[in-house]
């Protein structure tokens, strides 16, 4: 008459769903907004506009967030306390507009991005090379980047170009000298 | 004093005339002067303040060379006391390279904001190195010879200690490195010398304590005008020579000097303090923009010269109101004496219409 009830499948999709949601890594990432400023040296064949930086940290499990025991900001020592987590990795993403100011074209260049703290230091220099760009004198180009970090306390970040190369081969560098700013 | 009678009627004839139109009147007699006295009170504020904020940075700037050239001195007497121990120098003659590190290493432990203490014999090649904990080379082995550029033949000759120019090393990392060479004399002559070697973040650490606001900071240029240390750096690298800076090119006496520039990349004005180091070439240099240092007199007085403006509209509004007033008052005098000479006038009129009166009736036989 009345037999034992079945189980719906509801236990089985939950527990399917548990288990997608733990195997899969990096499901989540924060990115936060970066001060940003440009500097150019004397000669530079490349002017730099509208750049755009921001510091994105990516999270290796998607639980890292919200794990009870743990808390997700304000401490030094995230993963203590946390067994079987992955700390979290930093990246700077950014653009520019990079115009040629050159009577040449230009075939590659290299952008370099300076992480400064909060007291106005250099903590980290990263390069980027941008070949196969082909900018036409006067013509404007888009140039985006994304370079992992070390440093983590970072403020702003500063981007200048500092290597040109010509369509004819030619190589425009910047000088070896430091690069201040504000005179 | 006919002149001064004839005088007064005058500027009373002015007066009233200028009277009769209140908006001329305040302008050139309330307004105007309110103005012109305005003008040049702030004229005078901010020369004054600019003499203030002139002295406080040449005081600021003669406080830093003096902390930079009182830790040189520290390196220099430290160098000197070793360089003229026995032992050291019969260690140098002998070429004992372990007995000298030994002594450079205690040194060492004495002066720890020292990266690296060198020892080279008369030809300027290594005898001795040793390098702090923080420092991320490897010593020099002996007999290296180290860059033959920053060691001048003058340090040889006068036996007396010598600060270098900043130089930079690439090596293991890049860092700029300022060296202080002390000779090592034996009975009158040159043996070797004595290198210590500072970082220059630590030249900066010394002058972290001194701050110039609003805005403002410090910087210290070498005798070859490369910059020592430079609050603001973005990229590092070689020192940047900055000669053609005003505030470098700016002849410098003893006592300092002060100087107001314009900033050739951004065109925004600057006052500088400068003050020399000793007698080593070096200079400090203290700036702040103009517009900072006026910044909190432009503030106040601002909301003076909105207040006065507020005054002023006020003083014409009720001046205007009052001119109004007398203006009414005049009218109806104007019209009272208008109605009075009606008046009369018809009085007049009426008194040569009537008939002469008749004469009076009775008093016959």
């Amino acid at each position: 008459m009345n037999g034992p009830r079945r189980r719906g499948p509801q236990p089985v999709v939950l527990l399917t769903g548990i288990a997608l949601l733990l195997g899969s890594a990096a499901a989540s990432a924060r990115e936060r907004p970066l001060k940003v400023s440009t500097h150019t040296y004397p000669g530079t064949p490349v002017t730099l506009s509208r750049v755009k930086a921001s510091l994105v940290e990516t999270f290796a499990t998607s639980t890292q967030l919200w794990t009870p025991d743990g808390k997700t900001k304000g401490s030094r020592v995230r993963y203590a306390n946390r067994t079987g987590l992955s700390p979290s990795t930093l990246a700077v993403a950014g653009e520019a507009h990079c115009t040629n100011t050159a009577r040449q074209a230009i075939a590659a260049m290299a952008v370099t991005i300076a992480v400064l703290d909060a007291f106005h230091q250099p903590v980290e220099v990263l390069t980027v090379q941008q070949a196969d760009v082909m900018v036409s004198p006067g013509q404007t180009k888009r140039v985006t980047w994304e370079e992992p970090l070390r440093a983590e306390n970072l403020f702003e970040v500063a981007v200048i170009i500092t290597k040109v190369r010509f369509a004819d081969g030619s190589v425009w560098s910047a000088p070896q000298e430091e690069l201040i700013d504000i005179f | 004093m006919r002149w001064t009678e004839a005088f007064s009627a005058a500027l009373a004839a002015r007066l009233l005339q200028a009277y009769r139109k209140p908006l001329g009147f305040l302008l050139s007699l309330v307004l105007l002067p309110l103005a012109f006295v305005a003008t040049v009170t702030y004229r005078f504020s901010v020369q004054l303040q600019e003499q203030q904020a002139l002295q406080h940075l040449s005081v600021t700037a003669r406080l830093a060379a003096e902390i930079v050239e009182e830790t040189l001195q520290q390196t220099i007497q430290l160098e000197q006391l070793l360089s003229r121990r026995p032992e050291f120098r019969a260690a140098l003659l002998a070429a004992n390279e372990a007995a000298l590190a030994e002594q450079l290493g205690q040194a060492l432990t004495l002066a720890p904001r020292l990266s690296a203490l060198t020892v080279l014999d008369a030809e300027g090649n290594v005898v001795a190195d040793v390098v702090g904990q923080q420092l991320g080379r490897a010593a020099q082995a002996p007999g290296q010879t180290p860059d033959q550029a920053v060691i001048p033949e003058w340090l040889r000759l006068d036996g007396l200690a010598h600060v270098s120019p900043v130089h930079f090393q690439e090596t293991p990392q890049p860092r700029k490195v300022v060296s202080i060479y002390c000779p090592i004399l034996a009975q009158g002559r040159v043996i070797g010398l004595l290198q210590a070697e500072h970082e220059v973040e630590e030249i900066k650490a010394w002058l972290q304590k001194i701050r110039v606001e609003p805005h403002g900071f410090l910087y210290v240029v070498d005798q070859a005008q490369q910059l020592v240390v430079y609050p603001y750096q973005v990229l590092p690298g070689r020192p940047k020579v900055v000669a053609d800076w005003p505030t470098v090119r700016a002849p410098l006496t003893e006592t300092g000097a002060a100087l107001r520039f314009e900033d050739a990349r951004s065109k925004q004005a600057w006052l500088a303090g400068l003050s020399p180091v000793a007698h080593r070439g070096w200079r400090v240099v203290a700036v702040q923009p103009r517009a900072a240092v006026l910044q909190i007199l432009n503030r106040s007085l601002r909301a003076m010269g909105l207040l006065l403006a507020i005054l002023a509209v006020v003083l014409v509004v009720v001046s205007l109101w009052w001119a109004r007033l007398q203006a009414s008052s005049l009218q109806l005098l104007r019209q009272n004496t208008k109605l009075l000479k009606e008046m009369q006038q018809r009085m007049l009129l009426d008194r040569r219409k009537r008939p002469p009166e008749p004469p009076e009736a009775g008093g016959g036989p």
